[in-house]
């Protein structure tokens, strides 16, 4: 009894960080196998590793990376997402998402009838209720189309 | 690419400034030696400082720019010089360990091995890193920040801000993206996760040198190396979705503000308080961590210092600091209400009882997930032996951080209870994510709880000695 009425703060605080120091051990194996696996990975190029934000769209990097050298920076657009082919789930809102991130700063509008440039995802480009002068194919079932005003 | 790497080097040395201008108004930084130990906190404290200020300065309709940021920078700084003479310097940390022994110096040395390798680790990992895919980025945080830097005001225009999803939650992260963006000289979300690991390990080193004034180091590395390796933190280490920059806000707020309680400077209460700002207009879930954070030191100030602890309601200003943005939304025709949830329907017993169901379905799966060992490791049952500890020296500071867990707890889980999506997807996308900020305060203040402990008992032996 007498020696627990001697257990000072000090000594509690030096039993947890004792325990607190042998669960941070056991993880050091799996953080020092982390780092170094990150030390000697073969690093892509900058634009792949930028892209890399948009991975989920299943797309090839060029659909992104032509949609940005095709559609003027000052211009306004529109994304279209059709179903022909078929798409995941959800790809009706994330592509026209993961093209206004990758866009910027042209402007996106949801009326393509006010659009001067439209994206048509897996959409046949007739059946869109727009003219346009140019179709420019950026991936499989995927076109920049130049809007006649 | 090399001068985007530059851009971001020189950002975070003008924050590392802006930050030591505001110390030294403070008083906490007047010698070398303490410039030297607060590096990590001025780079935090300016890092804060331009994502809340800049924050403030675009809801009040003024463009982000290289003059608004010089500007911004030039008043703060004169400002800082300023107060310097009402604010008389702190004096430099101490260190708090006296008699170290062969086991004490071999857990400040593991605790310091361990820490060390997990932040190089998350620093490697990161400066090679992908652009972080994350859902939530591309269709809001980044989004966002290159719309903020591309057009430099808030717009409600096309590709403005309060077009992407999730468009009145407030833009601390947005803001700073873009004012590093800004510096990096174009957008680069390639750099964030870089970014993110040298907040990471500026967060680590600020709450080291802050607990150092009052806690041995063999309890700050042991605890600290403990969070950072625990899987729940060091799988989100350098994503650069913002919970865990809001946690880091919180957490040196509550260490802020219970140095303030405990040295009554008030130096410690400004800074407690700005970081709540921070944490408050970074997630909406800071807005409700960092109020309650401003409840329970204001409850553990009034205990213990009676009409002095009043002063204590100056961390509501932190609370606060989300007005300019809610009166911007109002102004422009926007709802401040979130999509996925409403506070109304916590005054609707109907309701509630109702979709009682969720409640208990939120808190099993949260407590589940807090208490697991392979997530946590040790933290769960070390906090509560450690609160323990502490109760019997500093009741009140014990209850205020341990009142705070809990009400956090509870808090998320209520928001599950009145939200409106499937709750089940709900709590796998959000709660554990939010959660993270609870085992991160209670790793980073409980270890200050016991410092003032030792440091009280060992007053107290030399007080009782012949």
């Amino acid at each position: 009894m007498a020696r627990l009425r001697r257990f000072s703060v000090s000594d509690g605080a030096v039993v947890i960080a004792v325990l607190a120091l042998i669960a941070a051990a056991s993880q050091t194996p799996v953080i020092a196998r982390y780092g170094w696996s990150h030390l000697n990975e073969h690093v892509p190029s900058t634009t792949d590793r930028e892209l890399a934000a948009v991975v989920y769209s299943q797309a090839p990097n060029s659909t992104f990376l032509d949609a940005a050298r095709i559609i003027p920076r000052n211009a306004l657009y529109s994304v279209v997402v059709g179903e022909d082919p078929p798409n995941p789930a959800g790809f009706d809102v994330a592509i026209p998402g993961m093209f206004q991130y990758w866009l910027l700063p042209r402007r996106f509008t949801k009326n393509i009838h006010k659009a001067q440039w439209v994206i048509s995802w897996h959409h046949s480009s007739e059946t869109l209720g727009i003219r346009y002068s140019e179709e420019l194919p950026i991936g499989l079932d995927v076109n920049v189309l130049k809007v006649i005003p | 690419m090399t001068h985007a790497y530059l851009g971001l080097a020189a950002f975070d040395v003008a924050a590392t400034a802006l930050g030591y201008a505001i110390l030294y108004g403070l008083g906490v930084v007047r010698t070398r030696l303490a410039a030297l130990r607060s590096v990590a906190f001025a780079f935090l404290t300016g890092l804060v400082t331009f994502g809340v200020g800049l924050t403030t300065v675009l809801s009040l309709d003024i463009g982000l720019n290289w003059v608004t940021i010089a500007v911004f920078s030039i008043v703060v700084v004169g400002v800082s010089l300023g107060i310097r003479r009402r604010f008389p310097a702190i004096a430099a940390a101490p260190i708090a360990d006296q008699r170290a022994n062969p086991l004490t110096r071999l857990l400040v040395v593991g605790g310091i091995a361990v820490l060390v390798l997990a932040l190089a680790s998350a620093f490697v990992a990161a400066f090679n890193a992908n652009a972080d895919s994350s859902y939530d980025l591309w269709i809001n945080w980044i989004v966002k920040g290159k719309a903020i830097y591309y057009f430099h005001h808030l717009s409600t225009g096309l590709s403005g801000v309060t077009r992407y999803a999730h468009f009145n939650y407030p833009l601390f992260v947005p803001t700073l993206i873009a004012t590093e963006f800004h510096w990096m000289g174009g957008d680069h979300p390639v750099l964030l996760p870089l970014q993110q690991s040298i907040i990471l390990i500026a967060f680590f080193a600020a709450v080291a040198s802050l607990l150092a004034r009052h806690v041995p180091r063999f309890v700050i590395y042991p605890w600290l190396a403990m969070l950072i390796v625990a899987p729940g933190f060091w799988l989100r280490a350098i994503y650069v979705l913002p919970d865990l920059t809001m946690a880091y806000f919180v957490a040196l707020a509550a260490i802020a503000g219970i140095l303030w309680i405990e040295e009554q400077r008030t130096a410690w209460l400004i800074l407690a308080t700005l970081f709540i700002a921070a944490a408050t207009l970074t997630k909406n879930e800071g807005l409700s961590l960092g109020g309650l954070l401003a409840l329970a030191l204001a409850a553990a100030a009034i205990a213990m210092h009676g009409r002095r602890g009043l002063q204590s309601l100056v961390l509501f200003i932190g609370v606060a600091a989300i007005e300019p943005w809610h009166l911007w939304l109002t102004s422009h025709g926007r709802s401040t209400a979130t999509a996925e949830y409403d506070w109304h329907e916590a005054f609707h017993p109907h309701y509630l009882s109702e979709k009682f169901w969720r409640f208990k379905y939120a808190l099993l799966s949260m407590e589940r997930w807090i208490f697991a060992g392979d997530v946590w490791l040790l933290v769960p049952p070390l906090v509560l032996a450690a609160l323990v500890i502490v109760a019997v020296s500093r009741p009140a500071l014990a209850l205020a951080v341990a009142g705070w867990l809990v009400a956090a707890f509870f808090g998320i889980g209520f928001v599950f209870w009145i939200g409106r999506p499937d709750v089940g997807w709900y709590v796998g996308y959000a709660a554990f994510r939010i959660m993270t900020t609870l085992p991160i305060i209670a790793c980073t203040a409980i270890p200050l709880l016991l410092g003032i402990a030792i440091s009280q008992q060992r007053a107290r032996k030399r007080e009782s000695a012949p």
